[in-house]
């Protein structure tokens, strides 16, 4: 009997144990999770700290350069220029930095996300050059570039962040040159089907680096020695940044030098090759040759919106766009500039994201819905801050492409030149792909046509201005208008409807020649194009 | 069973030839008129299924093409107008004749050519 007492309470006694380790798990479990919680809170903070200080430091900088560059286009006598390119240099100096350290930090957190857009190669290069050329003549130093057998030039990878490490590795030569000359080699070492392995090389003739020294030099916060800090200063994360990234690329990068000879900084990715249709990087590179150097005219029938609530940043998105050749409205919010977008036909959209009354996301969406069906205007984003998912967000939103701010001269005509295109490669992919298999033709055939008969509206529309008949010229942009809207001929398309109004007051003004010979000019463009493309 | 037929009235000729594509593949026997007087002709003498009309063209325009076939009477083709005006009046005014769909150039030609399978799923055409 007390045997069987003895048992039940040891019984008891166990399960008053048990009960008690559960509840301490439970508890610990409990507290885990809040820790967890707070951890995970914590980076979520940081992220948004990270986010919000970049914003906050970018938009004030963004004042900084822009306006000290406004400075510099003034009247200014030679001490005071040389103050204020100070000013600039300085504010660019800083702008990399925070731009570094915020990637170096994206990609420590393993939150770099890479892009695989369609991407000209030579067009890259150039481009990377052209940044850097200024400062390389004022040097005294030669630059080129030397592309040997390298086709397919037609490629898909992240084109901003090869651009990143192309300037990277540029501008390192130019800091550690003094004589001589920087030269791009881009060649090819292998070719599949799909794929294209791409080796580009920057050779210098600059100091040179010994074998211990370009070991260490990819290691993040590592320059050559302490005292090419003091002399040529830099975050020393460059290298780093631009090794992480051709890694991330699946690619290699490395140096060879001889010491006084200079140095041979390279990388090799292999790239996937672009399928067949023509984008619009191609299309750029038809009037790439027609606007490099040569000096720009205002574009004056290209209208352009800037969506912008800073005043300093309008004044100077206005004082860029003036400088490429563009005159732009301005809007100071989202809603504002839904009245003006209801009211102008646009060629273009710079939308702020951040504004207060309505933002520069719903705005987009909005115009987005306003246009349903009907040819779709280009909107850019511009936005301070340059975290991930960002881009994402506004490509959801319904913009088209995005630069951030600061907005640099050279990222400014690049998406100028990507936008301002006679004929919207998104209509004649529509008209391609409605023609399918069984009717490959059909594009060729609309090209064809408008091509034998545009020219025809536009001769009524110039005897139109010269009879002075109102009519006729409402007829003659009318038809016009029509067939340039169906090969998403943008620039024409608004031109006419601009010489359709004229026509249906019923006086012809003498702005209407003017905006014939303007449409003239427009459809030079788009035959030079549409022939291109047949 | 023989084809269905359409009339494409517009006097765009890129327009037609967009048009033309996205009947064709769906099954439709296509005849073109570039403007009204001649958009009348065809619908008289093929009484197609489906007639695509544009409203601003020279000689006779969509809306006095829409007048002549109310006072005609009865008609069974589906009408689709294409037009350059988005404003309500147009809306109101093409409905009055018996319109079923209404475009607003320049519209999208592959949702043009969905909307057209969508009908033709949906028995209406």
């Amino acid at each position: 009997m007390l045997k069987h007492l003895a048992a039940i309470a040891a019984n008891e006694l166990a399960s008053i144990e048990m009960n008690k380790t559960v509840r301490l798990l439970r508890e610990r479990e409990g507290q885990l999770a809040q820790a967890r919680d707070a951890a995970l809170d914590s980076v979520r903070a940081k992220a948004e700290f990270l986010a919000n200080m970049s914003h906050e430091i970018r938009t004030p900088l963004n004042a900084v350069i822009g306006m000290g560059k406004m400075l510099l286009d003034t009247n200014l006598n030679t001490e005071q220029k040389r103050f204020a390119r100070v000013v600039c240099d300085s504010g660019e100096v800083l702008l990399a930095t925070i731009n570094n350290t915020l990637d170096f930090s994206k990609i420590e957190a393993g939150k770099m996300r890479l892009e695989n857009l369609d991407f000209d190669l030579r067009q890259l290069i150039d481009g990377a050059i052209q940044i850097v050329a200024h400062s390389a003549r004022a040097k005294g130093l030669k630059i080129g570039a030397h592309m040997e057998n390298v086709s397919p030039l037609k490629l898909r990878g992240d084109l901003g962040r090869l651009r990143q490490v192309l300037i990277n590795l540029l501008s390192n030569a130019l800091k550690f040159t003094e004589y001589g000359e920087i030269a791009v080699h881009a060649l090819k070492e292998g070719e599949t089907a799909t794929h294209a392995a791409i080796r580009v090389e920057v050779r210098d003739t600059g100091l040179g680096i010994t074998p211990e020294v370009s070991q260490k030099l990819f290691q993040a916060f590592t320059q050559a020695d302490s005292s090419t800090t003091r002399r040529y200063g830099g975050t020393g994360l460059g290298l780093a940044i631009s090794k992480r990234l051709i890694e991330l690329m699946g690619g290699a990068i490395g140096v060879s030098s001889v010491l006084g000879k200079g140095s041979t900084f390279w990388f090799s990715v292999n790239f996937e090759k672009q399928i067949e249709r023509a984008d619009c990087l191609e299309t750029s590179s038809l009037f790439a040759a027609q606007s490099a150097g040569a000096p720009l005219k205002i574009r004056r029938y290209f209208k352009v919106l800037v969506v912008e609530d800073n005043k300093i940043n309008q004044e100077v998105v206005l004082h860029q766009l003036r400088k490429a050749g563009y005159q732009a409205d301005v809007a100071d919010n989202g809603i504002k500039a839904m009245e003006a977008f209801a009211r102008v036909a646009y060629n273009v959209v710079f939308m702020d994201c951040q504004m207060p009354e309505m933002d520069g996301y719903t705005a987009a969406a909005q115009m987005r819905q306003k246009e349903a069906g009907k040819l779709r205007t280009p909107i850019i984003a511009m936005t301070a801050s340059a975290l991930e998912g960002d881009r994402e967000r506004c490509l959801r939103a319904g913009m088209d492409d995005y630069i951030s701010k600061p907005i640099a001269m050279a990222e400014l005509q690049r998406v100028l030149k990507c936008w301002d295109v006679p004929v919207a490669d998104s209509v004649c992919e529509e008209l391609r792909e409605l023609g399918g298999s069984e009717n490959p033709r059909l594009l060729h055939k609309i090209f064809s046509v408008f091509i034998d008969e545009a020219p025809r509206h536009l001769s009524a529309l110039q005897e139109a201005c010269a009879a002075n008949n109102a009519k006729a010229l409402e007829t003659a942009a009318h038809a016009l208008k029509g067939m340039s809207g169906n090969i998403g001929a943008r620039g024409a398309h608004a031109l006419c409807l601009q010489l359709m109004i004229i026509g249906r007051s019923g006086v012809v003004c003498p702005e209407a020649r003017e905006l014939v010979e303007a449409l003239a000019q427009e459809l030079g463009r788009v035959y030079d194009v549409l022939n291109a493309k047949k | 069973m023989a084809n269905k037929k359409a009339v494409v009235c517009d006097d765009d000729s890129t327009m037609r030839l967009i048009i033309k594509q996205i009947l064709t593949q769906t099954g439709f026997d296509v005849v073109e008129a570039g403007n009204g007087q001649e958009g009348l002709g065809a619908i008289r003498s093929q009484k197609p299924n489906l007639l695509m009309l544009d409203i601003d063209m020279p000689v006779k325009d969509g809306l006095s093409v829409l007048e002549d076939l109310k006072k005609e009477g009865k008609n069974d083709t589906y009408i689709i107008v294409l037009s350059n005006h988005e404003d309500e009046n147009t809306r109101k005014l093409v409905a009055t004749f018996g319109v079923q769909e209404i475009w607003v150039k320049p519209f999208n030609a592959v949702e043009l050519n969905k909307k057209i399978k969508d009908l033709i799923k949906e028995g209406k055409l």
